[in-house]
């Protein structure tokens, strides 16, 4: 009877053992996210969307994507945060890191660093670049993902 | 579009990528076209990445200009069946279904939209990503809004966005980055095709606004060189467009700092405008060749 007792025990730590091992610490729902932005974006017309995961690493790092807008249209990005365990800086330029005189043109620490969720409205025929400001922490540390949604109409 | 495909693609994928402990790692630069780093490794920046506007919005963006529809312009549905020679051609060709689709959605030809969908789902298919199609009942969904517009085009949005981000979080974005190249030149062409039978001329201005992508597109593709023999043709075939347009004589006198640009003010001649639409064309044929 015992020597059955620890075979269950014993096939049970490994199934407990096992799904850890094999779970994923870095997948989002991606779907819960876009529903979310998609519903931020009305009335626009939703047209790209870009996830992001985000580690750490021992000091500030950023991330930057470039995107171009067209003439006639009027855009609407909305950043949904909700998947990160901590926040981190979004900032949108009018010219890239490397640019000397670059304007910004919206910053999350205007917006409230406590939001879940950033709507920035923007009509020229330009590119704008948004920059991901990431804290420094543990190295590696994964810190959640990050959607970004742009629309137009 | 291609964001379609990604619910299949989750199942394809899936098969192909549990291992994640290395993907901490990974996903400190698994962003869309590239990743590495450009300091000295203390990490301070990243190379921009980019996005790119769904065929959709350029197909609505060419239509507020003018552009109407023709039949016969677009690639035949019909040769879906020849594109089977390599991951490159079937998902540019997959690109240019999917521009060609948008165009014909637009403008609620409901029978050609429905043929475009399914050689789209075809190539889909053999891309490995058919199974997007059957999630959230997108043929259904499809078919019941046809004539729409106002419906199919976030129905196809919905897909281009699901297969972008499914294709993201499995870094296969080298099969994104050649599906939108597939379909810029289509769009592209389409737009030729039309300015050249005189009826959009306000298109012209939309098609030389393009350009400010036409070098996002070949970064796209050059940090995704490595992954697929046919990627280097393709970057050389858009860099060709990108490197004749470089010398119109409107672009030459702007200025080096192209983030002051508005593409769409920029003169052309009319001598330029035509060659530039043979080059397209020249290119498109490519494709759609097979």
């Amino acid at each position: 009877m015992n020597k059955l007792l620890i075979a269950v025990l014993g096939f049970a730590c490994l199934t407990v053992f096992g799904a850890f091992e094999g779970s994923d610490s870095t997948q989002c729902d991606t779907n819960a996210l876009k529903d979310k932005s998609r519903k931020a974006m009305e009335p626009y017309k939703f047209d790209a969307a870009k996830l992001m995961k985000i580690s750490a690493r021992g000091s500030e790092y950023m991330k930057e994507i470039e995107v171009p807008l067209f003439a006639g249209e009027n855009y609407r990005f909305v950043f949904n945060t909700e998947a990160l365990k901590s926040s981190i800086g979004i900032d949108i330029y009018n010219k890239d890191k490397d640019s000397k005189h670059r304007k910004l043109l919206f910053s999350s620490k205007d917006a409230g660093t406590d939001k879940k969720e950033y709507v920035w409205e923007y009509s020229k025929s330009t590119k704008v670049y948004v920059d991901y400001i990431i804290p420094a922490g543990e190295n590696g540390s994964f810190n959640g993902c990050l959607l970004f949604m742009v629309g137009y109409k | 579009m291609y964001g379609t495909i990604a619910t299949a693609a989750c199942f394809f994928l899936f098969a192909c990528g549990s291992s994640t402990h290395n993907s901490e790692q990974k996903d400190v630069a698994s962003v869309k076209d590239t990743a590495s780093h450009t300091g000295s490794g203390d990490g301070q920046t990243e190379q921009t990445t980019y996005t790119l506007p769904s065929p959709i919005q350029i197909a609505s963006i060419f239509k507020k200009a003018g552009l109407i529809y023709y039949p016969n312009i677009t690639n035949s549905a019909e040769n879906a069946s020849k594109y089977n020679a390599g991951k490159v051609s079937e998902s540019l060709n997959l690109g240019v279904y999917s521009a060609d689709l948008s165009y014909c959605a637009l403008n609620k030809q409901n029978q050609d939209s429905r043929n475009y969908l399914k050689a789209s789902r075809q190539l889909a298919e053999q891309l490995g990503l058919g199974k997007v199609f059957e999630t959230d009942n997108l043929a259904g969904r499809f078919e019941s809004n046809l004539g729409q517009e106002d419906s199919l085009g976030p129905i196809i949005a919905d897909m281009e966005m699901q297969t972008d981000l499914i294709l993201e979080e499995h870094e296969q974005e080298y099969i994104s980055a050649t599906v939108f190249a597939g379909a810029w030149i289509e769009s592209m062409y389409i737009g030729g095709k039309v300015f050249e039978k005189g009826k959009a001329k306000n298109v012209s201005s939309h098609l030389i606004e393009q350009m400010a992508i036409a070098q996002n597109i070949i970064k796209a593709l050059k940090s995704n060189e490595a992954k697929d023999a046919g990627i280097p043709g393709v970057i050389a075939d858009i860099s060709s467009i990108r490197d004749l347009f470089e010398n119109f004589e409107g672009m030459k006198a702007i200025s080096k700092d192209r983030d002051e640009v508005d593409f769409s003010k920029i003169a052309i001649t009319d001598a330029e405008m035509d060659g530039f639409i043979k080059k397209i064309d020249e290119i498109r044929a490519k494709i759609v060749k097979g």
